[in-house]
């Protein structure tokens, strides 16, 4: 008989190497096995896995790190509540409902989960809770998670303990990080867009403060859209945010001048840094934007007093060379005129030595208008030793008797000398100009010299009635000047409240602190452009026809108040609308 | 009583055969064993029998620990110190390999382990909860039949009784019945173990329990024990009877496993246990008054033990004309006793020790026996008192 057939009979017969009756004991074994793999697992695990009893929470099992957990050894752990490990759970009391319900959670309140108090119920159908456990290193924080299982038709709850306390201590942190930069963030008195794909994200309250928007306008905009289509300086806007956004985010932090628009249309100049971060790897961009408006306002308030000072210099200098070669014209042309004149007992004579009457030269004289000549030669030195007199003031500290002053006093004294000067009288009736009085009542005094500043106010408010009256009012708009008293505080030569005749802005209540007493004359005159504007107070310059004014009369005023009483004269204007000087003086301290 | 009523037959998987000891290692390695506490006796390790199945284990990549402490009526004792061994060696699995004292303790040891807690706990009738590990019985005696049975008997040291632990999960996995591990027994051990055989197989017989199936094996074994004891004692070397003897055996086992047995069980465990006497001896002296007393109660039953065992008349069959019971009965005690003569024991219980006084406290205990619920005929103490007086 060939092998293969004894191999089949053996078999058969039950003598096969392998015919044994079955038994569940080796797969068994392997299960078993398994299992103590599993629980070596679990052992291994660091978070704590507790099996309890799902009606009584008695704890059935647990792994290692429960143990640690519950500061507990096993023996003590099981059999015991679970409440017994974690007495913060003390009192608590889940609700299991009948299983059958459990089987859909989906729609509806989830009448047949279990409910706990400060549970929440996850989607998954977990309950989880977060509590602290006392142990000897302080506390733990631990979530524990439980769900509940049906094992051979036995509900049980298993409970995942997991230490959460690195965590939560990297979330507080992380939390007060984000407090302390949101804080820098808020607290920056530049405005600061975070932008994202061109739009802005996230905006500072600095920010919504100097566009004058909300914050949820701002961040569905571009930075276009806060901008005129035109940059002075730079051209397109759209071409040029598009450059500089780009080359920010390749990498390269750019710093520019730009224009921005307020929500009313206002323009204002700002300087931007644009710089990139990376979030969650994306590419934001960082946009800090500084108001400069009031830096090239004192800019241009410091380049103004350097030219003053240098150009004062200058026409002091000249008026000082001037004044003699004047000196002896004058004096030359008084001369003539007395050796003319009869009845002196040195001319008798030398008429007498020449052999020529007198009288008879007196009569030709006449007859040819030498006189007259001799009076125009006098009169014009006059007035250019007016001219060089005022030059030399320039550049000389003046030594009229100061006072502590009423502003409104003088200003008011400076009202009446102007309705009563000739001169405007015959040209402009000042009298057919309104004046509108917005004094401010308790405004300090300032330390002046009367004269000085009465001839300021003056020369400003007959500036005004030249200005208006060269303007064509139309049928509503009548002439008139706004004169205001107040007083400012900080940064000298920065108006508070500018452009008070657009209606913004509010008169600085007076008060001991006040640092200046400040006087407007506004008038709704012509108004000036820009470069009438920045050279109104160079000598020389006017607008008005020639001879009607030496162009001296502002230049004049600027060093009696800038020079004379360390103050400062300012001139703003809307060309068309209005045109405002005002002057600042010190102001006495209250009490002081 | 009908033959047909509700019945249950356990039989472990066996293999019955020359060399079936040498599959020891397969079986186990089979059973998923893959280290064994190997329980036999001094004996029987003497004979070689343990290390040879050790060495089939070992074949098989089965680790082995060897457990020799057990006792001809195996201990309480003994049986918790082998399942230290069990539970320190890290053992999965359990090989006895000797007679029934061996294979008693592995049962004992098998469940002490599955189930904690003391061997005696598990006294009495599936009081047993769970499965023991997986074992393996190798017989080495023609006799007690542990191997395939349900029972196991264990002392009751300090009460000096035999418990009798019966439950279906005493049935081993497997048995490996090879009659050549008994060449080895001396004489009196094959004598002994062989008379034992037969009371299983006659109280099977007559047991109240008894069933078509169990009286097959029960007739079989009487029928095959009855020549083949004789033949061996005649020639211990020989194996062909020493086979029919190990077959005999084995087909009693299967026959009383499942009809148990009946009051010479009861009285003998009692002996053993308050005397510590040797079990088949005991069996073999009482066996004829049992079945004297008993037989009224079972005539037919007895009648055909009596043909089984060669008795004359003893079946009305081919046209002969029966005896009458009380020469049946007479004819069969005495046939009993002859074969015990024969085989050679003929001490009466005085002469193993035993004193008058002894009788009521050895039928007292005997009368908790669960074998003797199974008895054809109803006992009380005093009945079972005269019964002991009857064998002194």
């Amino acid at each position: 008989m060939p092998k293969r057939s004894d191999d089949l009979r053996e078999k058969l017969i039950g003598l096969g190497q392998a015919s044994t009756r079955k038994s569940y004991y080796p797969e068994l074994k392997e299960r078993l096995q398994q299992l103590e793999l599993f629980r070596a697992l679990l052992e291994s695990a660091g978070d704590g896995v507790l099996l309890l009893d799902a009606d009584t929470l008695v704890v059935l099992d647990a792994n290692g790190a429960a143990c640690r957990f519950a500061g507990l050894p096993w023996e003590a752990l099981t059999g015991r509540p679970l409440a017994a490990a974690f007495p913060e759970l003390a009192g608590w009391k889940p609700r299991l409902a009948g299983g059958a319900e459990d089987a859909e959670p989906q729609d509806g309140p989830r009448t047949g989960a279990w409910h706990m108090a400060d549970a929440v119920p996850t989607a998954t159908g977990e309950e989880r809770r977060l509590i602290r456990q006392p142990s000897q290193g302080g506390g733990l924080w631990l979530e524990l998670a439980l769900k509940r299982h049906d094992i051979g038709g036995r509900p049980y709850v298993s409970c995942i303990a997991r230490d959460v306390s690195e965590r939560l201590r990297a979330e507080e942190e992380l939390r007060e990080s984000e407090r302390k930069y949101r804080a820098l963030f808020e607290a920056a008195n530049d405005a600061i867009f975070l932008i994202r794909d061109g739009l802005v994200r996230d905006a500072n309250r600095r920010a919504c403060e100097l566009f004058g928007r909300p914050l949820d306008q701002l961040t569905s905009m571009a930075p276009r859209d806060l901008s005129p289509p035109e940059q002075p300086r730079s051209g397109d806007t759209r071409l040029v945010e598009e450059m500089r956004l780009a080359k920010a985010l390749g990498g390269e932090p750019q710093f520019f001048e730009w224009t921005h628009l307020r929500a009313d249309g206002a323009p204002f100049d700002c300087e931007i840094s644009l710089s990139r971060f990376t979030l969650r790897g994306e590419p934001w961009l960082i946009a800090i934007i500084r108001d400069v408006t009031e830096q090239k306002k004192l800019r241009e308030i410091m380049v103004q007093t350097e030219k003053m000072m240098s150009v004062g210099g200058v026409a002091a200098g000249m008026a000082h060379e001037i004044n003699n070669p004047l000196s002896a014209i004058t004096q030359s042309a008084q001369n003539l005129q007395r050796r003319l004149a009869p009845g002196v007992p040195d001319n008798e004579a030398a008429a007498l030595m020449a052999g020529v009457d007198l009288e008879r030269v007196q009569h030709y004289f006449e007859l040819r208008g030498l006189a007259k000549l001799v009076t125009n030669i006098r009169e014009a030195c006059a007035r250019a030793a007016d001219i060089v007199r005022h030059m030399l003031d320039f550049a000389r500290r003046s030594d009229a008797e100061r006072s502590e002053c009423d502003l409104s006093v003088l200003l008011d004294r400076a009202v009446e000398l102007a309705e009563n000067d000739y001169d405007l009288k015959k040209r402009h009736d000042f009298r057919n100009i309104r004046i509108i009085r917005e004094y401010t009542p308790g405004t300090p005094r300032a330390e002046c010299a009367p004269t000085e500043i009465e001839q300021v106010l003056f020369n400003l408010l007959k500036n005004a009635s030249q200005a208006i009256s060269r303007k064509a009012y139309p049928q509503r708009e009548k002439p008139r000047v706004i004169l205001r008293v107040g007083t400012q505080r900080g940064v000298p030569g920065l108006p508070e409240g500018a452009g008070r005749s657009d209606g913004s802005g509010e008169p600085a209540t007076p008060g001991a602190d006040a640092d200046y007493v400040r006087v407007e004359v506004e008038d709704n005159g012509p108004g000036m452009d820009e470069r009438t504007r920045v050279r109104a107070f160079e000598p020389f310059f006017t607008t008005k026809p020639p001879g009607e004014g030496t162009g001296l009369g502002l230049s004049v005023s600027y060093f009696i108040v800038s020079r004379n009483h360390g103050g400062h004269i300012i001139v703003e204007s809307q060309p068309g609308l209005w045109c405002r000087f005002t002057v600042l003086l010190p102001a006495v301290r209250r009490g002081a | 009583m009908s033959d047909y009523e509700l019945r249950k037959f356990v039989a472990p998987e066996f293999v019955f055969g020359y060399g079936a000891a040498g599959l020891a290692g397969r079986h186990a390695r089979n059973l998923g064993a893959s280290r064994c506490l190997v329980v036999s006796d001094q004996g029987v390790a003497a004979a070689g029998h343990t290390e040879a199945v050790v060495r089939t284990l070992r074949d098989e990549g089965i680790a082995c620990a060897t457990f020799l402490g057990v006792s001809e009526n195996p201990r309480d004792t003994e049986v918790m110190q082998g399942s230290e061994v069990f539970r320190a060696e890290g053992c999965d699995a359990i090989v006895a390999v000797g007679g029934g004292s061996p294979m008693d303790c592995a049962k004992g040891i098998g469940i002490v382990v599955a189930n904690g807690g003391h061997v005696l706990d598990y006294e009495g009738v599936d009081a047993i909860p769970k499965p023991m590990p997986p074992l393996v019985c190798v017989p080495t005696t023609a006799g007690s039949s542990a191997d395939v049975s349900q029972f196991a008997i264990i002392r009751d040291t300090p009460r000096r009784v035999k418990i009798a632990i019966v439950s279906k999960a005493n049935v081993p996995d497997v048995a490996l019945v090879d009659p050549l591990t008994t060449l080895t027994k001396a004489r009196n051990l094959t004598a002994a173990t062989g008379l034992d055989a037969l009371t299983h197989a006659v109280e099977a017989y007559a047991s109240n329990a008894h069933s078509p199936v169990t009286d097959m094996f029960a007739l079989e074994a009487i029928r095959g024990i009855g020549t083949a004891l004789f033949d061996v004692l005649d020639d211990l070397r020989d194996r062909d009877a020493r086979a029919r003897m190990a077959l005999g055996s084995m087909n009693a086992g299967l026959a009383f496993s499942n009809a148990i047995l009946g009051a010479v069980h009861a009285l003998s465990h009692s002996l053993g246990g308050l005397l510590d006497l040797p079990h088949g001896e005991c069996n073999a002296l009482l066996l004829p008054f049992v079945v004297r007393r008993n037989f009224t109660a079972a005539p037919r039953r007895y009648r055909r033990v009596a043909e089984a065992l060669g008795v004359d008349g003893a079946l009305g069959a081919g046209g002969t004309l029966a005896a009458p019971d009380d020469e049946v009965r007479d004819a069969l005690f005495a046939r009993l006793g002859d074969m015990r003569r024969r085989a050679g024991f003929d001490k009466g219980l005085a002469q193993y020790g035993v004193t008058r006084g002894q009788l009521a406290e050895l039928a007292r205990l005997a009368l908790d026996d669960p074998c003797l619920s199974t008895n054809p005929a109803p006992l009380d103490a005093r009945e079972l008192e005269e019964l002991y007086a009857e064998a002194l």
